[in-house]
Formats: C-alpha cells, sequence, structure tokens
C-alpha cells in the first residue's frame, strides 16, 4: 500500500514517539553513511554488481539493513557491516542515503 | 501495515532524519570562513588523498583544496596481482588526474621537498611554496631497504618488490612471462605491519594460476616472515583444492628467516634452507613514507600516530596523516580503509575549519583477495575509538569456511564491482 510520506510521518509520530529514546548525531550519521560510498559507488549510485542505494525509499533501505543486521536477509557481507548498528542509527542511515542522488 | 515494523516508525518520527547531509549535518549552513578561502593542501592522491580531496570537496565546497601529487598518473595497488598474473592489463589499473580537476580540485604535479609546520606551508621541488590552513598528508609507504641483507634499490631492478603499483607491477609480469616451463617464482613476505596485509597471498594464488595454466612443470614457493597470516584458513582450502601441486608455504619457523639475498645468482638464503628460484619477488619490510618521517610525522617509530576522531598528528598541530603511512590502532593498511579514514578526515577537517566539533567516526575496511581469477574471499570489519583514544575493531568477520564454487565466484564478481566502486569514487 502506498502512502503519502507526510502521512506516514504523521502515523508514525502518534503512534511510536514515545518508544524512540535513542538519539543519534546528525554529522556522525552523515560521516557513517560516507562508507556506503566506498562500495556502492559515488552518492551510493551502484557500481557493477553492487546496487545503487542513493535516492532509494527510507522505506526499502530501513528494510533491507534491518534484515542484513538480523539476519533475515542474506548477503555475502553487509550482515557484518550492519551488526554494531543500533535501530536508531539504521534509521538515520536509510534517511541519510535516501537524500543521495 | 508496514507502520508496524518500529525501526521504520522511528525514522519518521524525527525531524533530523529527514535533511541533513555533509555541512549542513555538522550545523554549518553557512561557511564561518570570512575573506579568502580557507586552503586545505592534501599531499599524495592514492586512496586516502584523492578521496579525501573529493570528499571535501562535495561536503565543504568553500574551502580550496590542492592536491600535490608527484606522479602524473596513478597506478591502484588492488588489483595489480591481476595484472602481475595475466588476468588483466595495466591500463586497466592506470587512472589520470582530470577527473579530480573536474571536480574542482587544484591537482599540481611536483614533489613536496619540506613541510615547514611552523610556518604552515609545504615547499615544492619546482621552488614554489604553498600554504596551508590544515594539510593532510597521505604518502604511503616507503621500504626498509637496509633489512634484508643484498636487498637495496639496485636488487629490486633484478627481483622486483611490485608493493608499488606501476613499472614494478609491468617487470615482475614481465619475468614470470618469460620465465621457462619448470622454473621456480619465489615470493617472499615481511613481518606486519605492512601494506594489504593478505596482499602476498593473493598475489601467489594468481600466479600459481597463471603457472598451472601456462606452465604446468613449475613450482611457486612463499617464504614468509610470520607464522599465521590473513585469511590463511580460507587461502589454505583454496590452495589444497587448486594448487596443491604448485604452491608451497614456508612459515618462519620452518625457515627461521631471510638472512641473505643476492641477485646475481638468484639465491635467497634462510637460517634453515637456501633457495634457488627464477623469478624472485621481495617484499622488503616497510615504513611510512620518507616525507611523514622526515617531518617528525612518525616521532621516533615507523609510522605515523594521529588522533582517532580527526586524523590528525600527535605530533605536529594542523597536519593530518591517513592511509597506508599511519599507524591507525586496529586497522589494516588497505584500500578500503584508507578510503573511510579519508572520509572521517573530510568530515573532521571541515568541522574544525568552521570551528564545529568533529562527529564521532564509524570506520570500516572489506577487503576481497582473488584465490584464482573467478574465485574470491573476503573480510570485512568495523571500527571505533574506545575510550582511551585507540581505535577499536568492533566487529572481524571473513567469508564461511568451506564456501561453495557460487560463492567464491559471487565474492569475485562483487571484488570487482568493489574496485570499480572505490576507483570511480577517487577518479571518475
Amino acid at each position: 500500500m502506498w502512502l503519502p510520506a507526510r502521512m506516514i510521518m504523521a502515523i508514525a509520530a502518534l503512534v511510536v514517539a514515545p518508544a524512540m529514546a535513542e538519539t543519534v548525531d546528525p554529522a556522525a550519521i552523515a560521516e557513517l553513511a560516507e562508507n556506503c560510498q566506498i562500495c556502492h559507488g559515488p552518492m551510493g549510485q551502484g557500481a557493477g554488481a553492487l546496487q545503487a542505494i542513493g535516492g532509494r525509499s527510507v522505506y526499502d533501505l530501513i528494510l533491507l539493513l534491518t534484515g542484513f543486521r538480523d539476519g533475515t536477509l542474506s548477503a555475502t557481507l553487509m550482515q557484518r557491516l550492519m551488526k554494531p548498528l543500533s535501530d536508531a542509527e539504521i534509521a538515520a542511515l536509510a534517511a541519510e542515503i535516501a537524500q543521495w542522488k | 501495515m508496514e507502520m508496524r515494523n518500529p525501526i521504520l516508525a522511528k525514522a519518521f518520527d524525527r525531524r533530523q532524519f529527514l535533511g541533513v547531509t555533509g555541512l549542513a549535518a555538522l550545523g554549518l549552513a553557512a561557511p564561518a570562513l570570512a575573506g579568502a578561502a580557507a586552503r586545505v593542501v592534501i599531499i599524495g592522491a592514492g586512496f586516502g588523498g584523492a578521496t579525501c580531496a573529493r570528499v571535501l570537496r562535495r561536503i565543504a565546497p568553500d574551502l580550496q583544496v590542492t592536491l600535490i601529487e608527484r606522479d602524473p598518473t596513478y597506478v591502484t595497488c588492488p588489483f595489480s596481482n591481476l595484472v602481475i598474473a595475466g588476468f588483466a592489463e595495466m591500463s586497466s589499473i592506470t587512472y589520470s588526474y582530470d577527473g579530480l580537476k573536474t571536480a574542482g580540485i587544484e591537482v599540481v604535479i611536483d614533489t613536496v621537498t619540506q613541510i615547514d609546520s611552523s610556518g604552515k606551508a609545504v615547499t615544492l621541488q619546482s621552488g614554489s611554496r604553498v600554504a596551508y590552513d590544515r594539510l593532510i598528508v597521505c604518502v604511503g609507504i616507503d621500504f626498509k631497504w637496509d633489512a634484508i641483507p643484498g636487498y637495496d634499490e639496485a636488487a629490486a631492478q633484478i627481483l622486483p618488490h611490485a608493493w608499488k603499483a606501476g613499472a614494478q607491477t609491468q617487470l615482475l609480469r614481465t619475468q614470470l612471462q618469460a620465465m621457462e616451463d619448470g622454473g621456480t617464482v619465489l615470493i617472499a613476505v615481511p613481518e606486519s605491519p605492512y601494506r594489504c596485509p593478505p596482499g602476498p597471498y593473493e598475489r601467489a594464488s594468481l600466479i600459481a594460476a597463471y603457472l598451472q595454466a601456462n606452465k604446468p612443470k613449475s613450482k611457486l614457493v612463499i617464504v614468509d616472515a610470520k607464522d599465521t597470516f590473513a585469511k590463511q584458513k580460507l587461502f589454505n582450502e583454496g590452495w589444497s583444492a587448486l594448487y596443491p601441486d604448485v604452491l608451497r608455504w614456508v612459515g618462519f619457523t620452518d625457515s627461521g628467516g631471510i638472512t641473505q639475498v643476492d641477485p646475481a645468482t638468484k639465491t635467497v638464503v634462510t637460517a634453515f634452507e637456501t633457495f634457488k628460484a627464477d623469478v624472485i619477488n621481495i617484499i622488503p619490510p616497510q615504513m611510512a613514507g620518507a616525507l611523514a618521517r622526515a617531518s617528525g610525522l612518525a616521532g621516533d617509530g615507523d609510522w605515523c600516530s594521529v588522533d582517532p576522531v580527526t586524523f590528525e598528528s600527535v605530533h605536529v598541530p594542523l597536519v593530518h596523516v591517513l592511509g597506508d603511512a599511519t599507524s591507525a590502532g586496529d586497522m589494516p593498511k588497505s584500500g578500503t580503509a584508507a578510503s573511510s579514514q579519508a572520509r572521517i578526515c573530510a568530515y573532521a577537517v571541515a568541522a574544525l575549519m568552521s570551528g564545529a566539533k568533529p562527529p564521532q567516526p564509524t570506520l570500516i575496511n572489506t577487503c576481497y583477495s582473488f584465490v584464482a581469477p573467478d574465485y574470491a574471499i573476503s573480510v570485512s570489519e568495523v571500527f571505533r575509538p574506545d575510550a582511551s583514544g585507540t581505535i577499536k575493531q568492533i566487529v572481524q568477520e571473513l567469508s564461511p569456511s568451506g564456501g561453495s564454487a557460487e560463492l567464491h565466484n559471487q565474492e569475485g564478481v562483487y571484488a570487482k564491482s568493489w574496485y570499480q566502486s572505490i576507483t570511480q569514487t577517487m577518479f571518475g
């Protein structure tokens, strides 16, 4: 089902805002995200068999990154790199990558 | 519905997730620098320097970035083992700096002869001086020519090191091609730390593949200054499956270490055994590049110690060091590690030059090694500074042992994609 981003945000704010305890430093997340470009090309636009990630939806990116970390999605090495990241870090990372063009 | 995913829901709940990139993320919507553009000078346009220049240009476009490089073209060490073994061409690992110029970076082809840290300027061989507000030194490695008796710069023209890519890469390839079937190739590997820990074993693998296909009566021996090495279990699996009759590894305990090399007779003498070979590749012990050491960046040691958050030298203020020349805690000397450090350093320098606090970094390394041209293995690591100020490895994981041919093949495809990506981020 497709929902406008603003509607999703409104629902999310109502439903789960109190659950969000951990904060992340936006500068640290922008810096962390730089590492993705090493393999996924400038601004994450993809390279060879390595998928384009820049500009994908936050929704897709969170599902992918969380899936790799938790082992519900298989990969050759993404599961290793996601291992230390918290939920809040993954969410912020996804939001950062989603803006890349 | 989808929003039941709690992490996804959280993402939409915080304004800070919705629009921060680069300097904006550092809280610097407008540059805090008045007057003439502040200048960052970067020495060395390899995986560290070229990447750092590109990232700085993107996140802090008001800074002037000058990149000083000795050579007019760059030949990558990554993938040079494929060239040596005849599976790729020199042209495929050789790059111009045109992409950096197009990106707005001032590229100066010259040699830095001196860093004047009190005058905040570098002197070039051409005689000019280039002033900096912050300097980033990415000069890589040099060899300890006195470490192995008999092996000096002249000997390297007969027994190549091929550990700085370029003419030496071509020399080793030419020697392998000229060798008669039934010959012996010897690779000497130094103690740690050195550039690209699994690199010698990838090289041995690919040369073994070349010999098996083209000169099947030939042998390859690795004389190692260590008893264990990077990705050892995975290499051993590959070697016993692919090259059981070609490749022999001799650890330190079994040779006692190299005591003498003789280019004239192509002989390598160890404490317990004397090896004669037709092609000899000596990878010498290493240290930070000469300029870094002469400038006091390595202190009394071989490598440059740095602040783990900013990569600023612990010895010389306003001078940062990254890549193979550093001693960066648990991080290995690899192209990916240098690229990760370069990105963190760029953010830190942009922050410092605008009076902001540099973010707490997360660094990574991913390193692929070819065991055969269509068979690769990998290791990935994640690093963060700990409370004591050391860059600590918090994750290290390798490809699984006993992996399928399909997995090895897939990692080979990804290795090539990694190379395409990382070189594009530097030179594209």
